[in-house]
């Protein structure tokens, strides 16, 4: 199988009786099989039982193709979002043997789409990482470059899908952890607007920063990914009661007269040329679109790493805390008393990188410490929401770098943790102000030939502008 | 371990640069405010044999329907 699928291929390919859905679905088993030893996108694969939805619903949705283009279309699942009945590890030794007791609200959704799901794909343990090396299971390989990460945390999603093993795939973004893995492996990545999608099933890292969103082959996809799983959710009361519109409907309308913000601070030192130059080139084919070049400033942009490292931190602390030893998960052998059983389990089961958030976290949270903290970050938080808000009053959408370079060495960072923190300076903003922004690809490092990201930052439940804008790069760049 | 916790505390002590005399903490960014449900009966999860052992199913320790804990107090 050398075609490299995408949503409308398959939907296609269905209609024209080239494949089965059956057919389809065990050639990309077949493929995972030999492909994902060299990889490792894939901690799981599902097989026809648990892995395709309920003939019922994929019958539905067959009788009115069109409607449900998603129907039939073999996707990848990051390992921390629960399928009913599968195992589910987060990739920690802590839920090595958890199995999901229900679907998370993305899954049941795209089960009612008649998605088949291929298997469960590889992460920085609890997410937390930017290289999928912080996974208990091995790191994943970067398709373009096998002795590079992919990025992360859902790097084995972005993997999946940039070597075919996949049509589409879920991840989670807490701090840029769609849209930087899929900027490392040349894929589009989406994380939507806080609140858009629901996060009932996601194993929950960062509660005021996670969301859900498609990596995917193109911009089309990830508009059609996105509206299987947005909306409001009971089970999730963060989720905005906010009109779900088409996102494909305007997505070909062009973006002459676009407002576009360039933030100055984006271009400073820490940035490789390599990258600078291809976003350089973006922002003229944005240009040459018809757009308007505003700059513009974030004066606050330079902290966001740091007041990112202690929201999350402080929210993993709190999060992790239900990681007891006593429901379900890892449970020390070793442990005599109750409050053993707690600090040998999470002892045996946690990471080294879990652990040190959680030390961060707890200690920032701490009497005494909780004000030049946590506090004081909150109110630094408030102030780079300030910047966004303020700069989408003079402009529709701010574009930049996803990443401030392209794929690093497995091992070139993993004993430094702060330098695998800086990776989230382009990203992480978003996450701490509620922002949608996707991630595409906009050509080769001169230096190293890896992928590099393009990032489209929109304004709350504005991701009808990203995907415009995305949709007529992606365009301009290919032609 | 010690190590990487004192560069990290180092690094974002940064942020006491950052002048923000006035500025209010911000702790979400929809702006939902009482985000209740109504006090009535879900029925979304209905308790069954199958859910019982999926959810009591996956204890460590466990004996007939309950949830086993070790010891409070150490003997």
């Amino acid at each position: 199988m050398s075609v490299n699928y995408t949503i409308r291929d398959i939907q296609a390919g269905l209609q024209k009786k080239e494949f089965s859905a059956d057919e389809i679905f065990n050639r990309y088993l077949n493929k995972i099989g030999l492909e994902n030893k060299k990889l490792n996108a894939y901690l799981s694969i599902l097989n026809k039982q648990n892995g395709q939805s309920n003939a019922a619903d994929f019958k539905k949705q067959k009788a009115s193709f069109g409607a449900g283009i998603l129907a039939g279309v073999p996707c990848a699942i990051k390992d921390n979002i629960l399928i009913d009945g599968t195992v589910c590890t987060a990739a920690s030794m802590i839920l090595k043997n958890y199995v999901s007791a229900y679907d998370a609200t993305v899954i049941a959704k795209l089960k009612s789409e008649g998605v088949q799901f291929l298997g469960k794909t590889n992460l920085d343990e609890f997410a937390m990482g930017a290289s999928t090396e912080n996974s208990a299971f091995g790191p994943t390989r970067n398709p373009h470059d096998p002795e590079r990460t992919p990025g992360g945390s859902s790097g084995g999603s972005a993997a999946a899908v940039a070597a075919d093993l996949c049509v589409f795939a879920l991840g989670s973004d807490t701090g840029g952890s769609i849209r930087q893995p899929a900027a490392m492996c040349g894929v589009v990545g989406l994380k939507p607007t806080y609140g858009r999608v629901s996060r009932h099933g996601l194993i929950a890292m960062a509660s005021s920063l996670d969301q859900i969103g498609p990596i995917t082959k193109n911009v089309y996809d990830a508009a059609l990914v996105l509206n299987a799983i947005s909306g409001r959710d009971k089970f999730d009361s963060t989720t905005v009661d906010a009109p779900v519109p088409d996102y494909t409907s305007r997505i070909g309308d062009g973006i002459k007269g676009l407002r576009v913000g360039v933030p100055k601070e984006f271009f400073k030192d820490g940035l490789d040329p390599e990258v600078g130059e291809r976003i350089e080139n973006g922002i003229s084919r944005l240009k040459d679109s018809g757009c308007d070049i505003i700059e513009t400033t974030l004066p606050t942009f330079e902290y966001a790493v740091a007041t990112y490292y202690l929201v999350m931190p402080c929210e993993v602390s709190s999060n992790l805390a239900r990681f007891d030893g006593i429901r379900y998960g890892h449970s020390s052998q070793s442990a005599e008393g109750l409050i053993d059983t707690y600090l040998n389990s999470r002892s045996e089961g946690f990471g080294p990188e879990p652990k040190r958030r959680i030390l961060l976290g707890a200690y920032a949270l701490s009497s005494g410490y909780y004000d030049a903290y946590y506090l004081k970050a909150q109110k630094v938080r408030s102030l780079i929401k300030r910047d966004f808000d303020q700069a989408f009053k003079t402009v529709d959408v701010i574009v930049g770098p996803t990443t401030p370079h392209t794929a690093f060495k497995i091992g070139e960072k993993i004993s430094d943790p702060l330098l695998l923190y800086l990776e989230d300076i382009y990203t992480a903003p978003l996450n701490l102000a509620g922002l949608p922004g996707i991630s595409i690809p906009c050509g080769e490092g001169r230096a190293s030939g890896m992928p590099i990201g393009f990032q489209v930052i929109g304004k709350p439940f504005d991701e009808e502008t990203i995907l415009r804008v995305a949709y007529q790069l992606e365009k301009t760049l290919n032609s | 371990m010690k190590n990487d916790l004192t560069s990290i505390l180092e690094y974002v002590d940064q942020l006491s640069r950052v002048d923000t005399g006035d500025i209010e903490p911000l702790y979400q960014t929809t702006g939902l405010v009482n985000s209740f449900r109504a006090d009535e009966h879900q029925n979304d999860f209905e308790m069954n044999e199958n859910l019982n052992n999926k959810l009591i199913g996956q204890a460590p320790g466990k004996q007939a329907r309950f949830v086993k804990v070790k010891s409070v107090l150490k003997k």
